[in-house]
């Protein structure tokens, strides 16, 4: 199995630094999730480690070979990356979209292999898009559309796959459906699943280890049960919340404190007081 | 964004500046030339006028010119930057619109087919054919579903530039006569246009210079996006609208009266920006100073740099405002 | 029965769709018969028919003149420069990933002209005019490497491109209109035709110089394909997937600037086949570029043929500049265009 690796990685763009000499070690074959607040620069991190954004300093290294060695190609056949809200040409059909994640695998003259159509049908199919081949990628709902694009990079058939925000904009039924399509290629095929979440409960459900960024660094990673605190919450996304089980899984689930339309419980009352 | 003017006073005193230099090049264009004159010789004209002295007669039409010169360069820069404004897109100008392409196709399909030659005619219709060109531009670019993408417009005027210009083209091909007289209106002129030349069009343009700084207001909030002027009560539609045919009067007025003089609407709302920032009630009277200041400079300059030719002055801004607009372009700019 | 057919061995894998290859051959009868039928009409009338016997080297000779030296190296001339111009527009439209690009908004026209103009103004009677298509296609080709240097910061991005294009262009445009005003009036009337853009007294000579470069460069387009199709994603996307997208942008202004640069050089300004053939291709045979190449070529090729027949003849005993009939055309269609694509 692939794995990846960052060593004293500093990101930035012109002047700004984002990231400042961090490393970072994923978990081969788990999920890892990566939270923070708006422009933490988790995402900038994120499009790093795919070699989107070239590091000011420091390394990503894929399989003990530095990314900046290798040959963009030889990186698509072991990472495949999805962008933060990726647009279809207008007219480009889910087959057509589908089909260009095995750019990597072809040449000039092997432009449509058995293994090509074979790979771009499972990944159809992994993420039940099979029945909206034929229609345009600009027809289809929110939700089907993220589904395509993660056919896409299905269809590249790599062992580590980055996300970047996969939910933003869905609703919940389709957020959880996109997690379970993430979780069941972690856990039937073995894949490295990378990803940025907004939403901390999601990450804590579905993530084996979480990464918080805060002030141009990690601030603090690990499992969900070990990183999840009121402290860490509070450091990171500068909020007051409370840290209880989730009723379904038992992971961590964070409840803001905030204001209410109904009046606090009593209890709760003077937990707030106490935290003040 | 940090401007250079901050301060009320100091975007005050910013005008009082520009307008003192717009004043001295003014002067320095009636005094350079292939003749110079002595600065006596032009009070001396000024109050006792002299229709036999040739010294006379030379200020007379370098006065005019100078005139004619700071009315486009005013009108041309306030109708970019209202245009820009509007299309909330820096690459804006009333060349990009089309305008320039409209006129000069309705002015030579009159000069060649109507045989109309009289230049108060010929402003009349320029006008209309800037009209009807920035119509269709706006009507092309401002249909989109996302409102308004600058690559849109900027498409869209293309097109209809290519369009009047092929048009012209074809005229000019077959009427190879009226080549050479309509070659120096294409290339952008202030040279011979008199005082009473300018006086019928005259009151429609500074009126619409005038028109232009009352809607400093409404300009201010739809430059924040339809949604929020909408939201803030305003008849977005209507502004807008208003703020066309303004921009029209004055970049087809200008187009009539010199041809096609490409750039300073480009050019100076983008200094004026830098100096005082997207405040219309600042922006606009700097366009007016800067823009005329401007014109008048690089008349003087075409009247020298080729000596004893003089060279168009729409050459002489395009090849100046060429490397600006692809500066701006390499810096990247709002909405990119 | 399958829309494909699937080519697979040991070298090499394809998959072709069936439909363009049957639009190809309807476009290919179409373009032979508007060809006989333009060898045919003109000042003097040669019937079809024996038009169609000179070809195939049945004829009776008593048309030879007519038809070998005045009117087939222009046409086939013409069909050049079309099928030049129309994928130079296709890879230029494709790659920015807009639809209304061509090579006259990213500069290489005004380029070509600039030049042209230069040594109309400058050279005429000096250095043989023959020289003209060399100098123009020089032209072309600096101006072109100038807005991609200017566009270049840390990478071209599409958007740049067309904007420094649409700059340089009017500097350009500038220094042309100021040769041309201070030029006498025979030679700007010279030059002004030339920006309009004209096959007028194409010869054989000229016929043999254009075809290499356009048989070069032709089949090269594919090569774009695959570039093409992963960069329509994005640039993140596309490099994701290990395309190497500044080589490959690279590569494809080149052959594009080649392209439209040996069309401008022979035929002048012609203007708009590079826009439009590649959007009336689009209607046939979809978004597929294997199969927008040769469709856009075959469309720009019909196109300026047709357009420069009807120049030729209509206007009796004017021959009037090929490139007014193509943009007068050209330029409504673009804005139609623009009107549909209003929801984009």
């Amino acid at each position: 199995m692939t794995f990846l690796q960052a060593h004293d990685l500093t990101l930035g763009y012109q002047d700004a630094v984002v990231i400042d000499d961090l490393d970072l070690t994923l978990p081969t074959g788990e999920i890892t999730v990566f939270v923070g607040a708006n422009g933490c620069g988790k995402s900038t991190l994120l499009r790093s480690l795919a070699r989107l954004l070239k590091p000011k300093a420091g390394e990503v290294m894929l399989e003990n070979q530095s990314m900046n060695e290798m040959a963009t190609k030889d990186i698509a056949k072991q990472l495949a990356i999805l962008p933060q809200g990726p647009v279809a040409p207008e007219g480009l059909t889910v087959w057509q979209l589908v089909k260009q994640g095995r750019y990597p695998h072809q040449s000039l003259l092997q432009q449509w292999s058995k293994q090509d159509e074979a790979f771009v049908k499972q990944a159809l199919k992994a993420t039940q898009t099979e029945q909206l081949a034929d229609r345009t990628v600009h027809s289809l709902s929110g939700g089907q559309r993220q589904r395509v694009w993660i056919a896409m990079t299905l269809a590249q058939n790599t062992d580590i796959l980055l996300l970047d925000e996969p939910t933003t904009y869905l609703d919940m039924a389709h957020q959880i459906e996109i997690l379970d399509l993430c979780f069941d290629l972690n856990e039937t095929e073995g894949r490295t699943v990378v990803m940025v979440l907004h939403d901390l409960n999601m990450a804590a459900r579905y993530a084996h280890k979480i990464v918080a960024v805060k002030d141009k660094t990690i601030y603090t990673e690990g499992r969900p049960e070990d990183v999840i605190t009121s402290d860490m919450v509070k450091y990171v996304f500068g909020m007051e919340s409370k840290i209880i089980d989730d009723p379904l899984f038992g992971s961590p689930m964070c409840v803001p404190y905030g204001k209410g339309r109904k009046k606090k419980k009593p209890a709760a009352e003077k937990e707030i007081a106490y935290v003040n | 964004m940090t401007h250079l003017f901050s301060s009320s006073q100091g975007k005050a005193l910013g005008l009082v500046i520009s307008c003192c230099l717009l004043l001295v090049s003014f002067f320095l264009s009636v005094r350079l030339g292939q003749v110079s004159v002595p600065g006596t010789m032009m009070i001396d004209a000024m109050f006792r006028f002299d229709e036999n002295s040739a010294d006379h007669v030379i200020i007379y039409e370098r006065f005019s010119r100078a005139v004619t010169a700071a009315l486009i360069g005013s009108s041309l820069a306030v109708s970019g930057g209202l245009l820009q404004s509007l299309t909330r897109n820096p690459l804006a100008s009333p060349g990009i619109f089309g305008i320039n392409a409209g006129a000069l196709f309705f002015v030579v399909f009159s000069v060649v087919f109507l045989s109309l030659s009289s230049l108060p005619t010929l402003i009349w219709i320029a006008f209309g054919g800037a009209g009807i060109a920035a119509a269709l531009v706006l009507f092309l670019g401002l249909m989109g579903a996302d409102g308004l993408s600058p690559i849109r417009v900027v498409l869209a005027g293309t097109a209809v530039t290519a369009l009047f210009t092929s048009l012209t083209q074809g005229m000019l091909v077959v009427n190879e006569a009226n080549l050479d007289q309509m070659l120096l209106w294409m290339a952008g002129t202030v040279s011979g246009r008199t005082i009473d030349v300018l006086l019928p069009v005259l009151p429609l343009m500074i009126g619409a210079l005038f028109c232009s700084f009352l809607l400093a207001k409404p300009v201010n909030i739809l430059v924040s996006g339809d949604d929020i002027a909408k939201g803030l009560g305003q008849k977005t539609v209507v502004v807008k609208l208003i703020l066309v045919l303004i921009a029209v009067l004055l970049a087809g007025g200008s187009v009539a009266i010199g041809g096609m003089i490409g750039f300073i609407g480009l050019i100076v709302p983008h200094i004026a920006r830098t100096l005082v920032g997207n405040d219309h009630y600042w922006l606009l009277p700097y366009c007016v100073s800067l823009g005329a200041g401007l014109l008048i400079l690089a008349d003087i300059i075409a009247r020298f740099i080729i000596s004893p030719q003089e060279m168009p002055i729409g050459i002489m801004t395009a090849l100046i405002g060429a490397p600006f607009f692809i500066y701006i372009a390499r810096k990247g700019f709002r909405g990119e | 029965m399958s829309k494909y057919i699937t080519i697979r061995n040991r070298f090499a894998s394809f998959r072709v769709e069936k439909k363009p290859l049957a639009v190809i051959a309807v476009l290919c009868i179409i373009l032979f018969l508007s060809m006989v039928l333009g060898l045919s009409i003109g000042s003097t009338w040669v019937s079809p028919f024996a038009v169609l016997q000179h070809l195939f080297g049945a004829g009776s000779g008593a048309d030879a003149f007519i038809i070998d030296v005045l009117r087939l190296p222009r046409m086939v001339l013409a069909l050049l420069v079309g099928a030049s111009l129309g994928i130079a527009g296709l890879i230029l439209q494709e790659m920015v990933r807009n639809p209304l690009a061509s090579p006259d908004i990213i500069g290489i026209t005004s380029g070509a002209s600039v030049a042209a103009v230069a040594f109309i103004a400058l050279f005429t009677g000096i250095i043989s005019i023959s020289v003209l298509p060399l100098v123009a296609m020089m032209g072309a080709g600096l101006v072109s490497l100038l807005i991609y240097l200017l566009a270049w910061k840390k990478g071209v991005t599409p958007i740049r491109l067309v904007l420094i294009g649409i700059g340089m262009a009017a500097a350009m445009d500038a220094l042309t209109t100021m040769m041309i005003v201070f030029s006498p009036i025979r030679t700007a009337s010279q030059a002004y035709t030339w920006l309009t853009g004209s096959v007028y007294g194409t010869t054989w000579e000229d016929v043999a110089a254009m075809a290499p470069w356009v048989l070069l460069l032709m089949p090269l387009a594919f090569l774009c394909m695959r570039a093409i199709h992963v960069q329509q994603l994005g640039d993140g996307i596309a490099v994701g997937l290990g395309a190497k997208i500044q080589w490959q942008r690279f590569l494809m202004i080149l052959i594009s600037v080649g392209l439209a640069g040996v069309a401008v050089a022979f035929a002048g300004g012609v203007g708009f086949v590079g826009l439009m053939a590649p959007h009336i291709g689009r209607f046939f045979v979809g978004r597929s570029f294997a199969a927008l190449v040769p469709v856009s070529a075959l469309i720009g090729g019909w196109m300026v043929v047709v357009a420069d027949v009807i120049a030729r003849t209509a206007f009796l005993p004017l021959d009037l500049p090929v490139g007014v009939l193509i943009s007068g055309i050209g330029a409504p269609f673009f804005l139609y265009l623009l009107y549909r694509n209003r929801h984009l």
